[in-house]
């Protein structure tokens, strides 16, 4: 059954699915031979002596897997990863998506549940003081929740995902980048990081769409790379604003759980996502040659990055250990499509 | 149009083996205090140009640590915020301090548990 994505301000129902959707991912516990498995049996320790292990839930394998993945250097000694600063960015990003829309059309029983995007160039075009409290920030018991406490160590304290509901963060990514066990609410800083105080807008979406390859060489995050990949990712300045751009401005603006290695903690992280995979989507959409770069062919320096390559991945594809490939992200429209690509 | 079958990936019974799979294949790692050496890299009218630079960062004293790397531009970029690059170090330090408040100044955290990894350069 092929899933429909929509927009998460204009689609109330599939934003009510997204939020019923991860808390009970959240709810539900990772077990192994009938016991719980911890943070302890990942080998990742307590921020202090006083926090025990965590117990881990589906959707904390998630923010595992994305910050495992972006410690991974390809090549070793580089600033690229198995999952940024580099072609994979896009096709790495899909299937993690998929997985979590698989995951909650099946704790929903809904197998036709598409994840919701943020149309966050739309916000961007809002004044500066309203992108703060824009429609998607909405701090019902159904909403995603708004903006920290700056009183309370920017502690959300509204929304489904609120102190106070049940939604815990339990692994975080310390100033060193190292993987702690935690046990505390949601943090967000919307808008108040001097780097990024506004959300992207239209047009710097507008210039990335028209972008003519998928990446070029030195296939990395310098502002001279050029091609959508680079572009959309958000390293390269844009006319009038400093990077970071795009899909970067957005983690950065939010702020909060949002800005270590283990951003997927706030479920924000999955909407800003959606847009950008919906971007890949229309580019890939238009007149010309919107093939997949580097081929094949490309050095070894580029593992991980290649069509042919494995994505990594700690969701198993089958028993065999099978590993989804680079190339099989191109075309998914037999898993989901979009509303809309305008 | 490629044909996915993610039921295997959508049960919950598989995701232990999973995680422990994914542990075994890329360990974890720590990083630690003291000098942090970047390896900045670039081709150039058919020369290849390497720049080893050695950091030494210290807030109130403390060593910072932390993993750092310096792009062709010469941006620089630091594995806790990786969405970020900066113009200076001066910049990253000063992000740090704004999302990371608490315990800054106070050096790194000696963790058990996870293993060292090379700290490269971007190219």
């Amino acid at each position: 059954m092929t899933a429909v994505r929509t927009n998460v301000v204009k689609d109330p129902a599939a934003r009510t699915a997204f939020v019923e959707g991860v808390t009970a991912l959240k709810a539900e516990l990772v077990e192994q031979d009938g016991t719980v498995l911890t943070t302890a049996d990942l080998g990742i320790p307590g921020i202090d002596a006083a926090t025990p292990p965590q117990e881990l839930s589906t959707y904390d394998v998630f923010v595992f897997w994305h910050h495992r993945t972006m410690m991974i250097p390809t090549p070793q000694g580089s600033g690229r990863n198995a999952a940024h600063q580099g072609p994979v960015f896009l096709p790495w990003h899909r299937l993690m998506l998929m997985l979590l829309e698989r995951n909650i059309a099946r704790v929903l029983g809904r197998p036709d549940f598409g994840l919701p995007y943020w149309d966050w160039a739309a916000d961007g075009e809002l004044p500066v003081a309203a992108q703060r409290t824009a429609p998607l920030w909405d701090g019902t018991t159904t909403g995603i929740g708004g903006d920290g406490d700056l009183g309370a160590n920017d502690d959300v304290p509204d929304g489904a995902f609120g102190a106070g509901t049940g939604f815990r963060v339990h692994l975080w990514s310390d100033r060193f980048g190292n993987l702690l066990a935690v046990d505390r609410p949601l943090r967000r800083r919307l808008g108040r990081s001097t780097v990024a105080p506004r959300l992207p807008r239209e047009e710097h979406l507008t210039a990335a769409l028209a972008e003519a390859d998928y990446d070029e060489p030195e296939w990395d995050a310098d502002p001279a790379t050029p091609g959508f990949r680079n572009v959309i990712e958000g390293w390269p300045d844009l006319p009038g604003w400093r990077r970071p751009n795009l899909h970067n401005r957005v983690h950065v603006w939010v702020g909060g759980d949002m800005s270590p290695a283990t951003s997927p903690n706030d479920p924000v992280f999955f909407l800003n996502h959606c847009f950008v995979d919906r971007a890949w989507a229309a580019w890939q959409a238009r007149p010309g040659d919107r093939g997949y770069r580097p081929p094949d062919t490309a050095p070894a320096e580029l593992f991980r990055h290649r069509p042919a390559d494995p994505l990594f991945s700690v969701f198993r594809r089958d028993a065999a250990g099978t590993p989804w490939l680079v190339r099989d992200m191109f075309d998914v429209s037999a898993v989901y499509t979009y509303d809309s690509l305008d | 149009m490629t044909e996915l079958d993610l039921s295997y990936a959508g049960d919950p019974a598989n995701f232990a083996t999973g995680l422990q799979e994914a542990l075994a294949e890329q360990p974890g790692h720590v990083h630690h205090g003291g000098p942090i050496e970047t390896v900045r890299r670039d081709r150039y009218r058919g020369h290849e140009i390497t720049i080893r630079t050695t950091y030494l960062i210290e807030v109130d004293g403390h060593p910072l640590g932390g993993h750092l790397s310096v792009g062709r531009s010469g941006d620089v970029q630091v594995h806790a915020l990786p969405n970020y690059t900066f113009p200076s170090a001066v910049d990253m330090v000063r992000e740090l301090i704004d999302v990371f408040p608490e315990g800054m100044g106070d050096g790194p955290p000696d963790h058990g548990g996870q293993h060292g990894h090379d700290h490269g350069g971007a190219r």
